[in-house]
């Protein structure tokens, strides 16, 4: 085929077809947006009333705790962000093949955690963020070698596990949504484990709040004029297509894991 | 053989396949469980429904609108718009797409409407190599059949079948049927041709008008990886699937959640924005959406079935029909089988495809399942009359169907014609049931003929509602 295709022409030969029809059962009289206007109103919040949501705090914390435990994420409250660091490197230890090495790190948080170095030869992809670069600083020099970071190259596939932030949190379902610009669109669904750190104050109640969050107050405070794509994530990927048997790890992470920091 | 006779073949057979009736009832046995718990997560979900079904009311009858502002706001992003008014178009347009940048391996997640153009067969007719991923549709894909059920795509199988095909195709140890090791084999195979991709193909279940969005369902992870991976990604979608507002997805996601799987949300709802963002370190460099019409809007046309747009193709409505449920999926030989397929084929597709209108028993169980209230049994009931109208059916039935209107067109009339039947049927030799002899023999050879009864319906309430007389018992009613 040499000819280009004759883009403008179906585009009005699809938009023409389309108008022609609505006007053609617009002509009908029972038809047309009537049962619609009435609505919508309504409509204007079109989930409202129809879920139970937990009121902001508390409440969405512990609701956010219950759904992740139903839809199998792994939550672990942390304090502090040394106890992240500590609860990281154990975390890591299991899943990287990583060994302890009781002479490398100097003052390794407070789970007595010890130093580590490399035994397997995957390694960690890390969105790059001044969070994540405070979290991982007492871990540096064990991993180093074994992190990528979202800043110098696109997540591989031999990577055991990635390391982002979020862009909120939800209640309602146990969600976690991440956007392009948490590491990128792989980072969060190529490898085995997906670590997410997140604060509890980054809990919505429900999908409502949630994606109006993302759509922004006005038109160019969407998360999209900064991300090209966004997940919401509810649990480890899965699947039922042999017996309606559940299998976690179809062909996104078999876990995820959320440090949720409670403090700010 | 013409599509009509192929159906009444296939449906026979599979009807009498005791295997995959097993198969089928535990499958939406353990469907109807979930559903059962997942709409009671709803506070309301007759309220869901309605607000759905005015939503996407408001979407259809306003598509050119919607279409035009969806277009506009990703287009502004990075993303390239394609429109296809036909199947021939629309391959034409990916294919395209594929030569230009020398595609040799593509990776597919879950459309329906990339196997309504067939565009698998398109891309390997053109020496590209594709796979899909979504791990019943690679099942499928295996075995060289298409999709069983629009969402289950290999819900005809047992573990075992796919333990032997995995077996055969993939090396896996001829013993190993666990559900985990067979996902770890496929997800193993199937790793090492997302990395290799030049370009994904993807679906879409919802398209945002207001921010310019596509919304993408999925359990797998497989059709972000579609987009995420490949250097350049396609979205081929019809263009039914609009929602006016992002705020949408916060019903429409449990919503198609709950009725395609019993899930309170799926796992993964992902909405691309465009193409890779400068800056972004991986995701495709060119992002090409593909919006099909396809029949769809000769369907928008007609003010009365135009609510068949509305689907949101949930499958709810094959697991709750009774026709389904005995003969499967792959009997009724188009893209789109159960309730809603036999009501939209003979629309999208033509005349040939009439018979389905009457592969139902118009109980309404469809509706009912439906999330977004669709009266799917009134449709199938408009496609029958549209295809008598436009005399399409045989003349031996038009010719029963005006008897039937002559006998009760007057109450003697009718009286005097079924007592005429009831003889009729009594003077019937039991010898020829169900032989080809036998008049009645669609219904006969699968069952016993009717015992005629003795009188009328009206003689009988006549007589119930007289004062007894002195001789009589109380009637019983004609069974
Ligand atoms: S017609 Fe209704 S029940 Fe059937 S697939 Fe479409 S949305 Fe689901």
């Amino acid at each position: 085929m040499t000819s280009p295709i004759p883009e403008s022409r179906n585009r009005e030969a699809v938009l023409g077809a389309v108008r022609q029809a609505l006007r053609h059962a617009a002509s009908n009289p029972a038809e047309r947006d009537a049962p619609a206007q009435a609505s919508r109103s309504a409509l204007e919040f079109p989930a409202r009333g129809l879920f139970s949501i937990p009121a902001p705090g508390e409440a969405g914390v512990q609701r956010f705790l219950e759904e992740c435990a139903a839809n199998r994420t792994e939550v672990i409250q942390i304090g502090s962000e040394e106890q992240a660091s500590a609860v990281l490197i154990k975390i890591l230890e299991s899943v990287m093949g990583l060994e302890p090495n009781p002479a490398a790190i100097p003052g390794a948080g407070p789970a007595g955690n010890t130093a580590v170095v490399a035994a397997g030869s995957e390694g960690l992809y890390v969105q790059d963020a001044p969070a994540l670069r405070r979290l991982l600083s007492p871990l540096l020099e064990n991993l180093s070698g074994r992190i990528l970071w979202s800043s110098a190259t696109a997540c591989e596939e031999n990577r055991a596990a990635g390391l982002t932030l979020a862009e909120a949190l939800v209640a309602q379902t146990g969600s976690v949504i991440v956007g392009s610009d948490c590491g990128g669109r792989a980072a969060s669904v190529l490898p085995e484990l997906h670590i997410v750190y997140a604060r509890a104050s980054q809990i919505a109640p429900d999908l409502e709040t949630a994606l109006a969050s993302l759509g922004g107050a006005s038109a160019n405070e969407s998360l999209f004029d900064r991300a090209s794509m966004a997940s919401v994530v509810t649990g480890p990927s899965r699947t039922a297509d042999i017996e309606k048997l559940l299998v976690l790890g179809a062909h996104g992470p078999r876990r995820l894991i959320v440090l949720l920091c409670m403090n700010a | 053989m013409n599509a009509a006779r192929q159906f009444r073949h296939a449906a026979r057979a599979a009807a009498q396949d005791a295997e995959i009736a097993g198969i089928l009832r535990f499958n939406i046995a353990t469907y109807d469980a979930a559903v059962a718990l997942g709409r009671g997560r709803f506070l309301d979900w007759r309220e869901a429904r309605r607000r759905a079904e005015a939503i996407k009311r408001d979407a259809i009858a306003q598509l050119d609108r919607y279409l035009e502002e969806f277009e506009r706001r990703i287009i502004a992003r990075g993303a390239a718009v394609h429109w296809a008014p036909d199947a021939a178009a629309a391959r034409e347009i990916i294919l395209e797409i594929a030569r230009r940048h020398n595609v040799r391996r593509v990776v597919k997640s879950k459309s329906m409407v990339s196997e309504e153009i067939h565009l698998r067969e398109a891309l390997e007719q053109a020496g590209m190599a594709t796979l899909e991923t979504d791990l019943g549709e690679y099942i499928v894909q295996l075995r060289n059949e298409p999709p069983y059920h629009i969402v289950t795509p290999a819900m005809h199988l047992r573990r075992e079948h796919i333990a032997g095909l995995f077996h055969q195709k993939l090396g896996t140890p001829a013993d190993e049927t666990s559900p985990e090791a067979l996902v770890r084999a496929a997800r193993r195979e199937m790793r090492q041709r997302f990395v290799a991709a030049d370009l994904g193909i993807t679906g879409a279940n919802f398209l945002i008008a207001d921010h310019g969005l596509v919304a993408i369902t999925e359990n797998e992870g497989n059709a972000r990886l579609c987009a995420s991976l490949p250097p350049v990604q396609v979205v081929l979608t019809g263009i039914e699937k609009l929602l006016p507002r992002l705020a949408d997805l916060a019903l429409f996601w449990p919503l198609l959640a709950t009725a395609g799987t019993g899930q309170p949300i799926t796992c993964y709802n992902s909405l691309l924005g465009g193409p890779r963002r400068g800056g972004e370190p991986d995701g495709p460099r060119e992002l090409h959406i593909v919006l099909l019409d396809n029949g769809r809007s000769r369907v928008l046309a007609d003010a009365a079935q135009r609510e068949l747009l509305h689907c949101i193709r949930c499958g709810a409505c094959l697991n709750a029909c009774p026709v389904f449920q005995t003969i499967g999926g792959h009997a009724y030989a188009t893209t789109y089988p159960g309730p809603i397929g036999a009501a939209l084929t003979p629309l999208l597709r033509g005349p040939a495809y009439d018979h389905l209108a009457y592969a139902t028993s118009l109980c309404g169980a469809c509706a009912e399942a439906c999330p977004v209230g669709i009266e799917i049994h009134h449709q199938l009931l408009r496609d029958r009359a549209q295809a008598a109208a436009a005399r399409r059916r045989p003349w031996s039935e038009r010719l029963e169907i005006r008897a039937l209107a002559w006998a009760a067109a007057k109450p003697r009339r009718f009286e005097r014609a079924g007592r005429l039947a009831r003889r009729l049927l009594r003077l019937r030799p039991q010898a020829i049931d169900g032989t080809r002899l036998d008049p009645l023999r669609p219904w006969t050879r699968y069952r016993q003929a009717p015992e005629p009864p003795p009188q009328s319906f009206r003689a009988w309430w006549r007589q119930r509602n007289s004062p007894p007389a002195p001789n009589s018992m109380a009637a019983e009613p004609p069974s």
